[in-house]
C-alpha cells in the first residue's frame, strides 16, 4: 500500500492528519497549568475546577509575602466556607514582569495581586487595576500610618491597601562613628545634613575608608533618602505634572552628588563594576548604607560575626525639624480588573487587614506593617540580637515619619537614574540633568 | 535558472478533461500555496497593518485605543533617546559592515590557500560562532570581559597594561560590543564568500598568470569584480541584520551604560514592554521597518549588476 | 618558485591556526568555566584545579543555598526547545515545499503578485510584528504555549525562496512523464519533486532549526512562566537570580545547548554548503 500511488485527496489527509496529530502532542506535552513556583515554598493548589457552592480565590505574591497568604488562609477558608485560597508563588525578577504583562492584557489576571509601588502608578492609571470603593467605608483609615495609605490613592481614589511600609534608614558602624562622635564631642547621633557631614568627615579621617554608599543612578535611593527629607517630590498633589526639577529636588541631587565629589564621605557605588556591596559591608570597606528595614535581615546574615557592631537610625539629611526624613515604599494589596471574584477579593482584603493578621504579616515578612493596631503584639518588641533593640517597634515608630510620594513609572525611574548619573560624574548640573529628564517624560493622564 | 516560462502547466498533460477535472487542476496551485498564506495573512499581514494603525494611536494594552495622529513621530523627532539609539545602531551597522566584509574577504581567501585536511576543520571553528545560540555568545563574551576576573583583563594586566572596564566604561562599551560582533559574524561571511570563490572559473586565473599578472593584480581585476555579487549580498544581509540588533546588546549590557548601547530595537523593546507605551513603541517600529526595508530594496537592486566575461 | 609557494602556504596555515586558537578561546572559556566548582569561577586562570561536574549537577538538582534550594528547570528548557523545534521543522518543510513547488511549477493567476508580496516579506523585519503578535496571541489566549511558540516561526518566505530556485532546476520532463502515467500533483509533489529536493530541503531544515533552536526575541516577548522556558531564555534567566553564584551553570548549560546544533552542522555540512551556492545570493 505505497502511499506514493495513493490519490491526492487520501494523501492530503493523511498529511493533515500526521500534522493534527503532531499538534495534540504538542499541546498535550505542554507542562501542567502552573501550581507554585519551586524552591522552599509549599504548593497547595488543586487545578480542580470549583464543585457545585465552591469558589477559589487567587491571589498572587512574591517569596514571603505569599508564605504569609498561605498562613492566613485556612482561616478566611474557614469564614467562608466553600470557599478555596489559591496562593501562587514567584521570585521578585519575574514576578514584576509577570504582573506587569497579565494585567496589561486583562487574561488570566488573579482576584487579589500583591503590588510594589515602583510599577503600581503605571497600573493606577492605566485602569489595569480596580478602585476600591468599599475602601474609606469598611477600613477604617485612621488604623493606617498615613504614609502607606496615602502612597496608594491616585486622584482621590484607593486603589491598594498597604501591606507594609519601606522606607530607608541609615545602617552604620556602631563602633566607628561612636569614636568619630567621641572625638568631636558629640552626644546624639546627628540628624542634620552639616551635622552629619561632620560627623562622616571624621569618619574618613579615622578610618581611610567611606563613611557610606551612595547608589549610582538609583532613582529609589535619591528619592528616598534625599528627595523626601528636602520637601520635595516626584507629582504634585493634583496629579498633572512632575515636579522632580523643582529647587528642593535640585538642591537634593546637589547634595547627592557633593557628598561623594565635593566632601568626598561617600563611595558612589555602581552594582555593575563594583558588584555586591555586602562584600565592601562585611569586610569593613564602608562603614555605613541606607536601605529599607528589610537590610537588618540581609546585613546579618551577610556579615554574622559583626553582630552588634552595627546601628540603625533615620535617615540624617534634611534641614532640622523637617516633617519627614523618607519617603515609602513597600507592597500593597490591589484588585485586577477582569478579576473573576471582585467581591469575594475585597472580603478576603479586608480580612487580612486585622491587627493578628497583619502581626503575622510581620512574623513571617519582616516587615513593618501600616496598620497601626497591629504593632501591639509582643512580637515588635522582641529584642533583635543583631541590632540589641527591639527592631519592630522601633521601625514602626520611624514609620510615622515617612511620606507618601507619589508614583511615578519604570519610564521615570531610568530617566531619573540617567540625570543622577549626569549629575554625580560632572556631565551635566543637577539642575539641567533634572529639567532635562522632566522633559523627556511621558505625559501623566 | 529553469525558466519560468518553459516549464508548462503541466497538470494539463493527459489528465481528465471534465469540469471537475479542469477546476481541481486549476486550484491545486492555490491550494498548495494556501497554508504558507493562510499563515502569511494572519501572523505578518494583519499583524504589520494593525502596528502601522497603532502607530498613530496611544495604548497602554489594557485601556482604550485613541487615536493621535501624527503626535508619535513628533514625539520621536523629539526624543533625545530615540537619536541616541539611531546613532549608536548607525555606528555598529557601519563599522560592523565595513570592517567584517574586509575582515570576512581576507579570512575567505586565506583558508583557500590551505591544503588538505586543514582547511575544513578550519572553516569549522571559524564557523561556530554561527551556530551557537546568541545568548551563549553573549554570557561567554560578558564573562571575558569582566572587570574584576575576566580573562581579557587577566591578559592584558600581564603585559603591564592597567584593566579596562570594558562594559561598564561608556567609551569602551560599545567598541566591546562590536568586537563581539565582528568576530560572531566572520566565519558566516566568509563561508558565502569562499561559495563565490570557488564560483570563479580556474581558467581566467590561468590566464592571467600566462600573461604575467602578480597575485595582487589577480586579485584587483578578476577576484574582486568576480565577487561583486557575493559581497554585496554580504553587505546587504550585514546591514539588515545590524540594523535590527537587539539581543545582543541586551544581554551584554542590557543597552548601557547610559544607553551607550542601546540600539533602536533595544529602545522600542523597553518603550514597549517595559513603559507599556505601545502607540509610540509601533511608531518607533514602522519607521525602524522603513529603514531596513529601504536599505534592503537599495541593496537588492545593486546586486542586479551584471558583469560580464 | 614552488618553494617559496610553499612557505607563503605554510606561513598562512601557521597564522589561521593562531588566529583559529583565538577564536576558540571563548569556547575553550566557557567549557572550562562549566567544570570548575564555585571557588574556583572568579579565578583567572583558564584550566579548572579541582574540576567538577557539579554545575552541571545544578541543572538538575538545583543550587543548594543556606537551607533554600534554587530550582534551575534545564531539563524543561530542553524539553521544550527540542518540541517547539522538532514540530516547526515539520510544519515548515511542508508548507514552504509545497508553496515553492506551486510556485516552481505552475502558473495560475495572481502568481506574480502573490510572489512579490511574499519577497517584500522577506524585508520585513520582526519588529513590525512583534507587538501586535503579542497582541494577537494574548487575545487567544496562547501567550506562554508551544502553539505561541511554533506557528511565528512556520511563516518563513525565504524558505520558500531558496526552495523555489531549487526545484526550478528540476526538469519538468519528470513530472510531465508522472503526470502522463496517471500522477496528481500531490502524488507529483510528494513522490517525485520532495525527493528530488532533498538538497535545499536539508539546507532550509538546517536553518530553520538553527533559527528556532537559538531564537530569543520571541520567546522573550511570549513566555512568561520558566516551566515553559526555551533554552535561550533559560540561559539568559540564569544571570537573575539574586545573589547566587550562577555563572558556572549557565556555562554548563550553555554547553549543552550549544552540542546538538554543532552536531547537526557537522552531519548537514555538505548539504549545507550547497544549498548556500544554489540559492542564496543570486537574485
Amino acid at each position: 500500500m505505497k502511499i506514493a500511488n495513493q490519490p491526492f485527496w487520501l494523501r492530503l489527509l493523511v498529511a493533515a492528519l500526521i500534522l493534527f496529530v503532531l499538534a495534540t502532542i504538542a499541546t498535550a506535552c505542554q507542562p501542567a497549568a502552573p501550581t507554585a513556583e519551586p524552591a522552599a515554598g509549599e504548593t497547595e493548589e488543586e487545578a480542580a475546577s470549583p464543585a457545585e457552592g465552591e469558589r477559589t480565590l487567587t491571589a498572587w505574591g512574591f517569596v514571603w509575602t505569599a508564605d504569609w497568604l498561605d498562613a492566613i488562609a485556612p482561616g478566611f477558608e474557614a469564614e467562608h466556607p466553600g470557599v478555596k485560597l489559591k496562593v501562587e508563588r514567584f521570585e521578585y525578577d519575574p514576578y514584576q514582569d509577570m504582573v506587569l504583562t497579565t494585567l496589561a492584557s486583562g487574561e488570566g489576571v488573579p482576584d487579589v495581586a500583591t503590588l510594589d509601588p515602583m510599577w503600581a502608578g503605571d497600573l493606577y492609571r492605566g485602569g489595569t487595576v480596580l478602585a476600591l470603593d468599599k475602601a474609606t467605608t469598611e477600613l477604617n483609615v485612621d488604623d493606617f500610618v498615613p504614609g502607606g495609605w496615602n502612597l496608594y490613592a491616585w486622584q482621590g481614589k484607593q486603589y491598594g491597601i498597604p501591606l507594609d511600609l519601606d522606607f530607608n534608614l541609615l545602617f552604620y558602624r556602631n563602633d566607628v562613628y561612636g569614636q568619630a562622635m567621641e572625638s568631636l564631642g558629640m552626644t546624639e547621633f546627628p540628624n542634620t545634613t552639616e551635622d552629619f557631614i561632620q560627623l562622616s568627615e571624621e569618619v574618613v579621617e579615622q578610618t581611610g575608608k567611606p563613611a557610606f554608599i551612595i547608589y549610582q543612578s538609583d532613582y529609589y535611593a535619591w528619592y528616598q533618602s534625599f528627595l523626601a527629607p528636602y520637601g520635595g517630590n516626584l507629582i504634585n498633589e493634583a496629579g498633572t505634572e512632575y515636579i522632580y526639577d523643582s529647587p528642593e529636588a535640585v538642591a537634593a541631587l546637589e547634595l547627592y552628588s557633593d557628598l561623594a565629589n565635593v566632601h568626598k564621605v561617600a563611595k558612589l557605588w555602581d552594582w555593575d563594576t563594583d558588584g555586591d556591596p555586602m562584600v565592601a559591608l562585611s569586610g569593613g570597606e564602608v562603614m555605613g548604607v541606607m536601605h529599607g528595614s528589610w537590610f537588618a535581615t540581609e546585613i546579618a546574615s551577610g556579615a554574622p560575626d559583626m553582630e552588634g557592631q552595627w546601628a540603625i537610625t533615620t535617615v540624617p539629611f534634611g534641614e532640622a525639624g523637617r516633617p519627614f526624613h523618607s519617603a515609602t515604599g513597600g507592597a500593597s494589596l490591589s484588585i485586577p480588573t477582569g478579576a473573576a471574584e471582585p467581591e469575594l477579593a475585597w472580603e478576603f482584603i479586608k480580612y487580612s487587614m486585622t491587627p493578628e493578621n497583619q502581626a503575622e504579616y510581620f512574623k513571617i515578612v519582616a516587615g513593618v506593617p501600616s496598620l497601626e493596631t497591629s504593632w501591639d503584639d509582643p512580637a515588635f518588641d522582641e529584642v533583635n540580637p543583631y541590632f540589641g533593640i527591639p527592631l519592630g517597634s522601633q521601625v514602626a515608630e520611624w514609620s510615622l515619619g515617612a511620606m507618601p510620594m507619589q508614583l511615578p513609572s519604570l519610564e521615570v525611574a531610568d530617566l531619573i537614574g540617567e540625570a543622577i548619573y549626569q549629575a554625580t560624574t560632572g556631565q551635566a548640573s543637577a539642575k539641567d540633568a533634572l529639567d532635562e529628564a522632566v522633559e523627556m517624560a511621558p505625559p501623566l493622564q | 535558472m529553469a525558466s519560468r516560462i518553459e516549464s508548462l502547466n503541466h497538470a494539463d498533460i493527459g489528465a481528465k478533461n471534465n469540469q471537475w477535472g479542469k477546476f481541481w487542476r486549476a486550484a491545486i496551485p492555490y491550494i498548495f500555496i494556501s497554508p504558507f498564506f493562510v499563515g502569511f495573512v494572519g501572523l505578518q499581514l494583519l499583524p504589520i497593518s494593525f502596528s502601522a494603525f497603532l502607530s498613530f494611536a496611544e495604548w497602554s494594552g489594557l485601556n482604550q485605543i485613541q487615536i493621535v495622529g501624527i503626535k508619535n513621530f513628533v514625539t520621536m523627532v523629539n526624543d533625545a533617546r530615540f537619536w541616541n539609539a539611531l546613532r549608536v545602531t548607525f555606528t555598529i551597522t557601519v563599522v560592523c559592515t565595513i570592517l567584517g566584509t574586509a575582515g570576512s574577504l581576507a579570512l575567505a581567501i586565506l583558508i583557500e590557500q590551505v591544503r588538505g585536511w586543514l582547511s575544513p576543520i578550519l572553516r569549522a571553528i571559524f564557523f561556530l560562532p554561527s551556530v551557537t545560540s546568541v545568548v551563549v555568545i553573549a554570557y561567554v563574551w560578558k564573562q571575558l570581559y569582566n572587570a574584576d576576573f575576566g580573562f581579557i583583563n587577566a591578559v592584558i594586566t600581564q603585559f603591564g597594561l592597567p584593566a579596562q572596564q570594558w562594559l561598564t566604561n561608556p567609551r569602551l562599551a560599545l567598541p566591546s560590543l562590536i568586537i563581539m560582533l565582528i568576530w560572531a559574524g566572520l566565519g558566516w561571511d566568509a563561508l558565502i564568500i569562499t561559495a563565490g570563490l570557488r564560483s570563479i572559473p580556474d581558467d581566467l586565473y590561468d590566464a592571467a598568470r600566462v600573461d604575467g599578472a602578480s597575485g595582487w593584480a589577480e586579485f584587483r581585476y578578476i577576484t574582486l569584480p568576480l565577487l561583486r555579487p557575493t559581497l554585496t549580498f554580504v553587505l546587504v544581509t550585514s546591514v539588515i541584520y545590524l540594523w535590527g540588533l537587539f539581543a545582543q546588546p541586551q544581554l551584554l549590557t542590557g543597552g548601557g551604560p547610559i544607553r551607550g548601547t542601546q540600539t533602536v530595537a533595544l529602545y522600542l523593546y523597553d518603550v514597549g514592554f517595559r513603559y507599556h507605551e505601545f502607540g509610540y513603541a509601533s511608531a518607533i517600529a514602522i519607521t525602524l521597518s522603513i529603514i531596513m526595508f529601504v536599505s534592503s530594496y537599495i541593496n537588492f537592486r545593486l546586486v542586479r549588476t551584471e558583469v560580464e566575461y | 618558485m614552488e618553494r617559496r609557494r610553499k612557505i607563503i602556504r605554510n606561513g598562512i596555515a601557521g597564522f589561521l591556526i593562531l588566529i583559529s586558537l583565538l577564536y576558540l578561546l571563548p569556547y575553550i572559556w566557557m567549557i572550562a568555566m562549566s567544570l570548575k566548582p564555585d571557588g574556583e569561577i572568579f579565578s583567572t586562570s583558564i584550566l579548572p584545579q579541582n574540576p567538577s561536574f557539579i554545575q552541571y549537577e545544578r541543572l538538575f538538582y538545583g543550587y543548594q543555598f543556606g537551607d533554600q534550594t534554587l530550582r534551575i528547570n534545564f531539563p524543561a528548557y530542553a524539553k521544550n526547545t527540542s518540541i517547539i523545534t522538532l514540530i516547526s521543522l515539520v510544519l515548515v518543510l511542508f508548507t514552504d515545499a509545497l508553496a515553492a513547488y506551486a510556485f516552481a511549477k505552475f502558473n495560475f493567476r495572481g502568481k506574480n503578485i502573490l510572489f512579490w508580496i511574499m519577497i517584500g516579506t522577506m524585508m520585513l523585519p520582526i519588529y513590525a510584528t512583534l507587538i501586535p503578535s503579542f497582541w494577537l496571541f494574548s487575545k487567544l489566549k496562547l501567550v506562554n504555549t508551544y502553539q505561541a511558540l511554533i506557528l511565528p516561526g512556520v511563516i518563513d518566505a525565504y524558505g520558500i525562496f531558496l526552495l523555489k530556485q531549487y526545484m526550478e532546476t528540476v526538469p519538468s520532463e519528470i513530472l510531465d512523464a508522472a503526470t502522463v502515467d496517471g500522477a496528481g500533483a500531490f502524488r507529483r509533489f510528494w513522490a517525485i519533486m520532495v525527493p528530488l529536493s532533498r538538497p535545499a530541503l536539508g539546507t532550509l531544515a538546517v536553518f530553520r532549526f538553527l533559527f528556532v533552536w537559538n531564537d530569543y526575541l520571541w520567546p522573550l516577548v511570549i513566555i512568561r512562566e520558566e516551566r515553559m522556558y526555551t533554552l535561550t531564555l533559560g540561559i539568559a534567566n540564569m544571570e537573575m537570580r539574586q545573589g547566587m553564584i550562577v555563572h558556572g551553570s549557565q556555562m554548563a548549560a550553555s554547553f549543552l545547548a550549544t552540542i546538538p546544533v554543532v552536531v547537526l552542522v557537522l552531519l548537514m555540512q555538505r548539504q549545507f554548503l550547497r544549498g548556500l551556492t544554489v540559492g542564496a545570493f543570486k537574485a
